[in-house]
């Protein structure tokens, strides 16, 4: 029998019970609701740190004076307090030293915990003013919506221009309003909007777009002289990373004027560790919640088995009929498992339609990037396809065995 | 009223035995439907058993802060991301101690037992010959510290306050920095540097692991006050750590507390506290959402193949109605009234549900036992109020997903159901 | 109305509608059953004989027209008052799928007093003395897939009587039976209306129908003949 067929009779004997077909189905479209809607989330998840992480990502390491805060705040800064400033003079130095050995080295200095004021509107005092060159997008992952970025003037004169984060736009200024050329007041001083960056979203529970970006020449020479820059280099891959890391070191010994002997007065900071154990953590959370989710499609695939059984008994006659009638047991056999496969893969399509929307209205509400969770539906398509013929092939090899006197004799 | 309450009885007692007997007579079928409860049970109680221990897990963490000690710091744990509002307060300075043990003293009821100064830096480096643990977390303290600490020693003393009072460089070392720097050999004895000054190990700390999985409790570098002061400056970051008496006081402790601190700042009524008291219940507070995050997620996900297998013993129970549709007429015929038929298969429903129930609880029983045997660590547990809420689960799923086929069954009419097939 | 009606119908309907049609299954029919009739309802199919036995029998309500049974008004009864009159007035015996297979013949036996809240011990006895009374008094732990026919009508009939009804309602008892043993369910209630009770038979096969006392016969819903022997 042309398989066309065995699938129009699928479909027409299906019909034939709906309320009982429809059930079957939602099972399984529950089931596989649940495993798409969760890896969809840890998916979306997943992209707002990668994003959070890739500009200080697997490839990036920052130089600064000072180690990676690790818990609490301030107070062991003193104990570097001999240390000198990272210079501007001194980063430009290291840029020309680490030319061509690098993707991008951007420059910042930033201070934390600022009120931002326009017009009659005033923020929370913990906006971030951040001193960066024409180099800071790029290499902080940052692209402009409106206006433009800082430029090489910007940086050479110090002008008083800005680039705001997407959310301190959003607290400042209404969506009407153009923000572009207006004035906005920050630790004691002026500056004109000259553009806005996109929306990067949140990395561990932080917005990441509440900042201000002046030129970094203008935040030393009118916000604070005496502070000191935070490098970051990328490397040009993971391969690269090693000896990048060896060449920035000697560059900025040499930009530092360190004799040989002296110990390096500036801290590197790598960002491996925590890329690595966020990977640990996020691939158990997976492999839990896949086994988790996993087990409605299950108990799914049973309901199959157990509906496709009551079928075979119900159609004892009309098997009897068609042996009867010359049918060969590999057509009864295909015409059940056609029959629990179609009513697995109508489910898992149904599923994977709704998991991957509720995924994502839960990734929207975390104010995460939505994503379409093709591995993991195309994974659910298979899954689905094995299950409908693992649980459906006890009864259709019941069927397709069932003897034809007696199956003629049956109910 | 008595009669009907008669019929009642004898009615549930013949729908139990047809329950029995329709099972029986089914068995791949009823097996498969509760199958679909077996797994969703297993997977709820498992989640019920990870998250109980995630929450002893934390439990263990808390109490390593120590359930009667309060931390008097210049931040509070419970607001951390408004820093900005403890930026200006003034630095706290090791000395408030004495003052507020003399305090103490002079209140033969107070609540408080001991304050115990603290200094500290997370950024200490410790070398031995070749070898250097960065990050160490150094702290300076006095004779009184293991009153308020969690930990015993596995080697060696403390330092006495003979050594505390003069400042002596010697030092308390947790697990990790005496294994990071001596392997499996004694501590107690050896030299290392901090910075450029020696220090002489006189103590080690037995393993305590790590506090919420982040902060390690046992690369810590124990000295006197004085030592610490020499080496890292005085401008480090200074806690009180103050003991209670009764730790079901805590409130009345943190109170006086807040009143000494309040004199010893100097501090008119009516003007803000410009210090914090810490307790482990900020920690709590702080981490209760969080966790019950993880558990409504989890039992989310694990409740959906219980509706699974819910929506399969639904079905499965239409076909039972549909395949019986001539004996709900015979009975119809006999006299059985709408709510007869009903509660029929309402007890068939709950009945392969409670079964599943009952086996889902004892395979997540033996998958826990077997994880605690295999993994001693993992913070498993099974509770009776576990077994409990399975079972109610159990009774309730029987009942939702009952309900439509035995109200269909319910308003089937006889005339029609006798004359069925 | 004569005191000793059990049944009195007046011009009782009962309409069906088939899509757009009106199918009239009973038309204007009016009929009384006295005490201790022993009466056969006969007609080809679609006579509307199944259609009276359902409304006699309570299992349906008739569109329009009155129905007394023993003096109550069952035509506006709702669905559990329905219940209680099959259950008390009422003992039915059907031509297939009499016994429930599950249980044994005292179990079927007993169904009906469990649905009247009787209770265990005075079931059992009433069951015990039902199946002496058909005669099988030595097979009261019997499933029915152990029974020949005529044991199984044998068994329908004492579950019939347990409740002492006013009728016995009995939808071609014979039907799938051998002559043989027709004439011995036959013989079955001749005995019970000597005995006084009320019986009912739907019947096409006019031997059966000639061991009553009073043939009724139907045609296209109306009553073609009413006689009484």
């Amino acid at each position: 029998m042309p398989l066309i067929e065995i699938i129009r009779q699928a479909v027409s004997s299906l019909a034939a019970n709906k309320l009982r077909s429809w059930l079957t189905l939602m099972g399984v479209a529950v089931g596989v609701f649940s495993i798409i809607a969760v890896m969809t989330t840890i998916d979306a998840l997943d992209r707002s740190v990668e994003s959070g992480l890739a500009s200080l990502g697997a490839n990036t390491f920052q130089i600064q004076k000072y180690p990676a805060t690790v818990f609490g705040s301030g107070h062991r800064r003193n104990i570097y307090v001999n240390r000198q400033d990272i210079t501007w003079r001194e980063a430009q130095m290291f840029r020309k030293n680490m030319e061509q050995k690098a993707r991008t080295i951007g420059f910042i200095i930033s201070s934390q915990a600022n009120q931002a004021k326009s017009g009659d509107k005033t923020t929370n005092p913990d906006v971030v003013l951040t001193g960066g060159d024409e180099h800071f997008a790029a290499s902080s992952g940052f692209d402009v919506t409106i206006g433009r970025n800082l430029t090489a003037s910007d940086i050479q004169y110090a002008k008083n221009t800005a680039i705001l984060g997407s959310d301190l736009r959003e607290a400042l200024f209404p969506a009407s309003e153009n923000p572009l050329g207006k004035q906005v007041r920050i630790g004691g001083e002026v500056y004109t909007v000259a553009g806005v960056f996109t929306k990067k979203g949140a990395a561990f529970g932080q917005s990441q777009d509440n900042f201000i970006l002046i030129p970094i020449t203008r935040y030393l020479s009118h916000v604070n002289e005496k502070s000191s820059l935070e490098i970051t280099v990328e490397a040009w891959s993971q391969k690269e990373y090693a000896r990048t890391l060896d060449h920035a070191i000697g560059a900025m010994r040499l930009s530092r004027g360190l004799g040989v002997r002296e110990e390096n007065d500036f801290e590197i900071r790598t960002n491996e560790s925590l890329v690595e154990s966020f990977r640990d953590i996020k691939s158990s959370i997976s492999i839990g919640a896949f086994i988790i989710s996993f087990m409605a499609l299950l108990t799914a695939g049973v309901g199959i088995m157990n509906i496709m059984l009551v079928s075979v008994t119900e159609r004892t006659r009309e098997i009897g009929i068609r042996k009867s009638i010359g049918a060969p047991k590999s057509s009864i056999l295909r015409q059940f498992l056609y029959e629990a496969l179609l009513l697995s893969l109508a489910g898992g399509l149904i599923g994977a339609a709704a998991g991957a929307g509720a995924g994502n209205i839960v990734a929207i509400n975390l104010q995460l990037p939505p994503v379409v969770p093709i591995l993991w539906a195309a994974v659910s398509m298979a899954v689905c396809s094995a299950i409908g013929v693992a649980f459906g092939l006890f009864p259709a090899w019941k069927a397709a065995n069932l003897n034809p006197v007696e199956a003629l004799r049956g109910k | 009223m008595n009669d009907g309450m008669h019929r009642f009885r004898y009615e549930s007692a013949e729908s139990f035995r047809m329950a029995l007997f329709q099972i029986r007579d089914n068995k791949i079928r009823s097996f498969l439907t509760a199958l679909g409860v077996i797994i969703g049970i297993v997977a709820i109680t498992m989640m019920g058993t990870a998250i109980n221990g995630i929450d002893s897990g934390f439990e263990r963490s808390l109490a390593m802060l120590g359930y009667d000690v309060v931390y008097v710091q210049k931040s509070s744990w419970s607001t951390m991301g408004q820093w900005w509002r403890y930026r200006n307060r003034p630095d706290l300075k090791t000395g408030y101690s004495e003052t507020i043990n003399r305090i103490i003293e002079s209140n033969p009821r107070s609540e408080l037992s001991v304050a115990v100064p603290q200094i500290s830096t997370y950024q200490a480096s410790v070398r031995y010959l070749g070898q250097t643990v960065e990050q160490a977390f150094a702290l300076g303290t006095n004779e009184d510290y293991l009153q308020t600490a969690s930990g015993d020693l596995s080697e060696g003393r403390f330092f006495t306050p003979g050594e505390a009072a003069s400042g002596d460089r010697v030092a308390v070392i947790g697990d990790d920095i005496s294994s990071g720097l001596f392997g499996e050999t004694s501590a107690v004895g050896r030299t290392i540097m901090l910075k450029n000054t020696r220090f002489r190990v006189v103590g080690t700390f037995r393993k305590q692991g790590k506090f919420l999985g982040l902060f390690s409790f046992d690369n810590q570098i124990i000295m006197p006050l004085g030592a610490f002061e020499r080496v890292y400056g005085k401008n480090a970051f200074v806690t009180m750590r103050v003991k209670i008496r009764d730790q079901s006081r805590v409130a009345e402790a943190k109170e006086e507390l807040l009143g000494i601190m309040r004199r010893i700042r100097r501090l008119a009524p009516g003007m803000e506290d410009d210090f914090s008291i810490n307790e482990q219940k900020a920690f709590k507070s702080q981490l209760d959402p969080i966790k019950n995050g993880i558990a409504a997620a989890g039992i989310f996900i694990t409740g959906m193949s219980l509706f699974v297998g819910a929506i399969g013993i639904m079905n499965i129970t239409f076909v039972s109605v549909k395949e019986r549709t001539r004996e709900i007429g015979l009975r119809k015929a006999l006299g059985a009234r709408r709510k007869t038929i009903l509660m029929q298969f309402l007890i068939e429903s709950v009945m392969i549900c409670l079964i599943g129930g009952f086996i889902g609880l004892l395979t997540s029983l033996g998958i826990t036992l077997a994880i605690g045997r295999i993994v001693p660590d993992f913070p498993v547990s099974f509770s009776l109020g576990l077994v409990t809420a399975g079972l109610v689960v159990s009774v309730a799923t029987g009942i939702a997903s009952g309900l439509a086929p035995a109200v269909t069954a319910s308003k089937l009419d006889p005339a029609d159901s006798l004359r069925h097939e | 109305m004569p005191s000793n009606a059990v049944i009195t119908m007046q011009s009782l309907s009962r309409y069906y509608e088939m899509g757009d049609q009106i199918v009239k299954a009973l038309d204007q029919v009016s009929l009384e059953f006295l005490k201790n009739d022993y009466a056969a309802i006969m007609g080809p199919s679609g006579s509307g004989k199944s259609t009276l036995m359902n409304i006699i029998g309570c299992l349906d309500t008739p569109t329009s027209g009155t129905y007394d049974l023993n003096g109550q008004n069952v035509a506006d009864m709702d669905d559990d008052e329905l219940a209680r009159i099959r259950n008390r007035e009422i003992g039915f015996v059907f031509q297939t799928f009499n016994l429930l297979p599950r249980l044994n013949c005292l179990q079927n036996v007993e169904l009906p007093l469990i649905y009247a809240g009787i209770e265990p011990s005075e079931r059992r006895e009433r069951a015990e003395s039902a199946l002496t009374r058909v005669g099988l008094a030595d097979r009261i732990t019997h499933r029915p897939s152990e029974l020949s026919g005529g044991q199984i009508q044998r068994v329908a009939i004492a579950r019939a009587l347990i409740n002492k009804p006013s009728i016995i309602l009995a939808d071609e008892p014979t039907g799938n039976l051998d002559t043989a043993t027709s004439h011995d369910i036959m013989d079955i209630f001749g005995e019970l209306s000597g005995a006084g009770n009320t019986i009912i038979l739907i019947t096409h096969e006019e031997d059966i129908a000639h061991c009553t006392s009073r043939i009724i016969r139907l045609r296209d819903g109306k009553i073609e003949s009413d006689e009484r022997r």
